[in-house]
C-alpha cells in the first residue's frame, strides 16, 4: 500500500482542515436531505463531469446528476405535498409548495463510520461513509418510516479552494419498513413521479436477499498521492 | 485517572489533530473489514504487530496474544467471506478519544448502533429463514503507535443488546449475558454485562491522560493478578 512521505507540520494541519471541511459536507448533506433543499445541495457539486451511482445504474455527467438528483426529487416532493394537501385539506389545503416543502417526509441518511483520506497533493480526496438511515416518505396514502442502510462513497474535488462532490456512489444495503424484519419484509413500491433512467443503467449493487453477499465494495480510501494514481468511485 | 498536566506547543496540537484523523481512520478500515469477516485483512493492517498483548476481549472474557486473537477472530472466516444472505454492519458513532500526553497511546470509545443478518444464528441450519437482527454495542480501544502508525493494541467489545428485528426489546427475558462456549486462550470475566437493561459501568470512559498504565488498559491487565 502507498505511505505517504514524512508531512511537515503545515501540511498535517491542511489535512486537518480538509478533512474537517470534508465532513461538514457530508454533514450538510444530510440535513439538506433531511429539507430535501436539492438545489442547494447541488450547489456543493463539481460541474467537472460529476457521476451518481445507485444500485440500478450510474448517472454521468453534470446535466444527467442534476436531472436524477435535483429535478426529479423536486418533482417528487411536489408530488408529496400535493398527495398531503389532498389528505390533509384542514392543515394543508391551499398553501404553496413553497410553503410546506417536505411535509411529511424526514429522510435522514445519517453518516456513519467514516474513513476520509486526502491525496498527497491536497487536489482531491476520497471518503467512505456508512448511511445508518432512518427515512419518512409520503405514498399516496400518507407517510410511511423505514430503515435505509447502505454506503455512500464519494470523491472530492478542490475547486477554487473549495471542496466538492465530484462522484457519489450511494449502495443500498437494506431497505425495509420500520418495525418489521428486514429478512422477509418487503420495502414499500415506489410510488409518484419515475426516476430518469441512469445514463449506464443495470444491476450495480444488490441489496439484501439470498443471493446478497456483503463484501467490501465499494473499495475503502486508501493514501494516495494524486489521483491519477487511485481508483475512482 | 491522571490528568495531562502541561501545555502542547502549536506543533504538538496539529500532530495531535492529525493523529485523531489517523485514529478514526482505523477504525473506519475495521468496520468495513469486519462487516464483511476480512479479519485477516484487519489484523494486518488495523493491528499492533509488535506490542505485548494484544488483545481482543467480550463479556465472556479476553483472547490474549496475537496467535490466540488470530485463532479467534480470524481462523474461523478464512478461505470463505460471509455465506449468501449473511450481513452485518457494526456502524461507528459518538467517538470519545483521548490521545496520551505523550502521543504514543491513546484510548477511545465508540458507540456501534448496528445490525447483522443471515439464515439465523450460527446454530440454525443454512436453509433458515432469513432474518435480521439489532445489534447495540460499545467499543472501548487501546491504539498504540507503532513505526508512526496508529494500531489496534487492545479491543474490547460490550454488546448492550441484541434481538430479532421486528420484536420488542422489553419482551426479553432479563438476566445474565449467556454463557459461551469454552474457548481456546479466554481468560474469564464473568457478571460484566447482562442480556437486557445492561447497567454495567466497564469499560470506564477515557479521560486525559499522560502515559498508559495497565490499570487503565482495555485489555486484561486490570484483571490480571500480580506475576501473571
Amino acid at each position: 500500500m502507498y505511505k505517504h512521505p514524512p508531512l511537515d507540520v503545515m501540511h498535517m494541519a491542511d489535512v486537518v482542515e480538509d478533512t474537517t471541511k470534508i465532513a461538514n459536507i457530508m454533514g450538510a448533506y444530510t440535513f439538506l436531505t433531511c429539507y430535501r433543499q436539492f438545489d442547494r445541495q447541488f450547489e456543493s457539486w463539481s460541474k467537472n463531469e460529476p457521476t451518481l451511482t445507485l444500485n440500478n445504474g450510474k448517472y454521468v455527467g453534470y446535466e444527467a446528476v442534476k436531472g436524477f438528483f435535483v429535478d426529479y426529487n423536486n418533482e417528487q416532493t411536489r408530488w408529496a405535498n400535493e398527495v398531503m394537501r389532498g389528505l390533509y385539506p384542514e392543515e394543508l389545503g391551499g398553501k404553496s409548495d413553497e410553503e410546506i416543502w417536505a411535509v411529511g417526509s424526514n429522510t435522514v441518511l445519517t453518516m456513519t463510520s467514516p474513513i476520509i483520506e486526502v491525496a498527497f497533493d491536497g487536489q482531491t480526496a476520497k471518503g467512505l461513509w456508512y448511511v445508518f438511515g432512518e427515512t419518512t416518505e409520503v405514498y399516496s396514502k400518507g407517510p410511511k418510516a423505514a430503515w435505509n442502510f447502505g454506503k455512500c462513497a464519494v470523491d472530492f474535488i478542490k475547486e477554487d479552494g473549495t471542496w466538492k462532490i465530484w462522484h457519489m456512489i450511494m449502495f443500498t444495503d437494506i431497505a425495509c419498513p420500520l418495525g418489521q424484519n428486514w429478512g422477509t419484509a418487503k420495502m414499500y413500491e415506489h410510488e409518484g413521479p419515475e426516476a430518469p433512467a441512469p445514463t449506464e443503467a443495470g444491476e450495480l449493487y444488490k441489496s439484501f436477499g439470498e443471493d446478497y453477499v456483503f463484501a467490501i465494495n465499494p473499495e475503502m480510501p486508501e493514501p494516495y498521492d494524486t489521483f491519477a494514481n487511485t481508483f475512482s468511485y | 485517572m491522571p490528568k495531562n498536566i502541561r501545555e502542547f506547543t502549536p506543533e504538538e496540537k496539529i500532530q495531535r489533530a492529525y493523529d485523531m484523523i489517523q485514529i478514526k481512520n482505523v477504525m473506519g478500515r475495521h468496520a468495513y473489514l469486519h462487516a464483511c469477516n476480512r479479519h485477516d485483512i484487519e489484523m494486518e493492517i488495523c493491528w499492533a504487530h509488535k506490542a505485548p498483548n494484544i488483545s481482543w476481549g467480550n463479556s465472556g472474557g479476553f483472547q490474549i496474544g496475537r496467535d490466540v486473537v488470530w485463532n479467534f477472530y480470524v481462523k474461523p472466516h478464512i478461505g470463505h467471506g460471509p455465506k449468501p444472505g449473511e450481513g452485518q454492519m457494526h456502524t461507528l458513532t459518538t467517538p470519545l478519544i483521548e490521545i496520551a500526553g505523550d502521543g504514543q497511546t491513546a484510548q477511545a470509545m465508540w458507540y456501534t448502533p448496528g445490525y447483522i443478518c443471515g439464515h439465523g444464528g450460527p446454530m440454525d441450519p443454512d436453509d433458515a429463514p432469513l432474518d435480521g437482527q439489532w445489534m447495540y454495542e460499545r467499543y472501548a480501544i487501546d491504539f498504540i503507535k507503532e513505526d508512526g502508525e496508529w494500531k489496534i493494541w487492545h479491543f474490547f467489545v460490550g454488546t448492550d443488546f441484541s434481538f430479532s428485528a421486528g420484536t420488542k426489546y422489553e419482551e426479553r427475558q432479563m438476566g445474565p449475558a449467556p454463557k459461551r462456549p469454552p474457548q481456546y486462550g479466554v481468560m474469564r470475566i464473568p457478571g460484566l454485562y447482562t442480556s437486557k437493561y445492561n447497567w454495567s459501568q466497564y469499560p470506564h470512559w477515557p479521560v486525559p491522560y499522560e502515559t498508559w498504565t495497565p490499570e487503565i488498559s482495555y485489555g486484561p491487565e486490570p484483571f490480571m493478578k500480580e506475576g501473571e
